[in-house]
């Protein structure tokens, strides 16, 4: 199934920059994340892909994470939230998603 | 908590054991809080849940492979490719190694002995002590020591340059072998 490989790898490249997405606007736990691009099929991905990613870009740095305490009922929650590293990267994704965009859009017009 | 969910816990913890405690901890915590979120909205079963996440090895394996499974491929080519090198490198290395080193300095030791037996040679005559087990002999030519030792002395030279020349080629050799195998490295 080449498609399906496509896919996937498109998945794979683009996830990163819906989750950094997400975070920009608010903080944000796992769950959370995984329910709102679940919206999208083009975009939903796996927990075992999602918090892995987490994990890695917390290690790099462009995220911090915070434990809240359980309450009324609710389970404690890892709320991840960008750092300043997390909103230059976002900027240069942002620049790079933009200009691919409009590349594939030439290309869809004839090229030139 | 269900013992389904404990079991499950258990067996990604034990898939994480190459990273460090309070990391598997802050792993465990955030997959747990993650399966009761989820069932708070009472739309999952706990098997849906669970196998949502994967298996546990999977699961695991995505933290601690993020970087590892990447470098996989090139690492097994990398590593075919030194197989392949120290597999040439040893095979005519076992063979040359040792022949250059061996024959560089027997060729030595012959221009040492040549050497002490021409000096004893020499103060022998010159003392006129008999040293029958000490003679030149070139086939059936026997000469006398006049000739025989500045003939000794001139094989004790080529035996010299003989040995020299071995022993640089094995120089050459070592160095190209490890040029080759630096450059492999590199590639890494």
């Amino acid at each position: 199934m080449e498609f399906e490989e496509w896919k996937s790898q498109l998945k794979r490249g683009i996830l990163e920059y819906c989750i950094l997405l997400l975070i920009e606007k608010k903080p944000r736990y796992g769950y959370d994340l995984i329910s709102e691009i679940g919206h999208w099929s083009a975009i939903s991905a796996k927990e075992g892909t999602v918090y892995p990613l987490l994990r890695r870009l917390q290690k790099e740095g462009h995220l911090i994470a915070q434990w809240s305490e359980a309450k009324e009922g609710l389970p404690p929650r890892k709320y991840y939230t960008m750092t300043q590293s997390g909103h230059n990267i976002l900027a240069h994704m942002d620049k790079q998603w933009f200009s691919l965009v409009n590349a594939i859009s030439h290309l869809h017009e004839g090229g030139e | 908590m269900e013992k389904e969910i404990e079991v499950y816990l258990a067996a990604v913890e034990r898939h994480l054991r190459a990273l460090g405690t309070s990391e598997r901890i802050d792993i465990i915590s955030e997959i747990k809080s993650h399966i009761q979120e989820k069932k708070l909205d009472q739309q999952f079963t706990t098997q849906q849940i669970l196998s949502d996440l994967g298996s546990p090895r999977a699961l695991a394996r995505g933290y601690v492979g993020e970087t590892v499974s990447k470098r996989d491929r090139t690492s097994f080519s990398q590593a075919m490719r030194l197989a392949a090198f120290y597999g040439v490198t040893g095979l005519h290395g076992s063979f040359v190694v040792p022949t250059l080193a061996i024959t560089a300095w027997a060729l030595y030791f012959c221009t040492g002995v040549i050497c002490v037996a021409a000096v004893l040679r020499v103060l022998a005559d010159f003392l006129h002590i008999n040293l029958p087990f000490m003679l030149f002999n070139f086939g059936s030519w026997s000469p006398p020591t006049f000739v025989a030792v500045p003939l000794a002395l001139v094989i004790a030279w080529l035996c010299y340059i003989g040995g020299r020349k071995l022993w640089a080629l094995l120089k050459r050799y070592i160095s190209k072998v490890s040029e080759q195998h630096q450059s492999l490295k590199s590639d890494e």
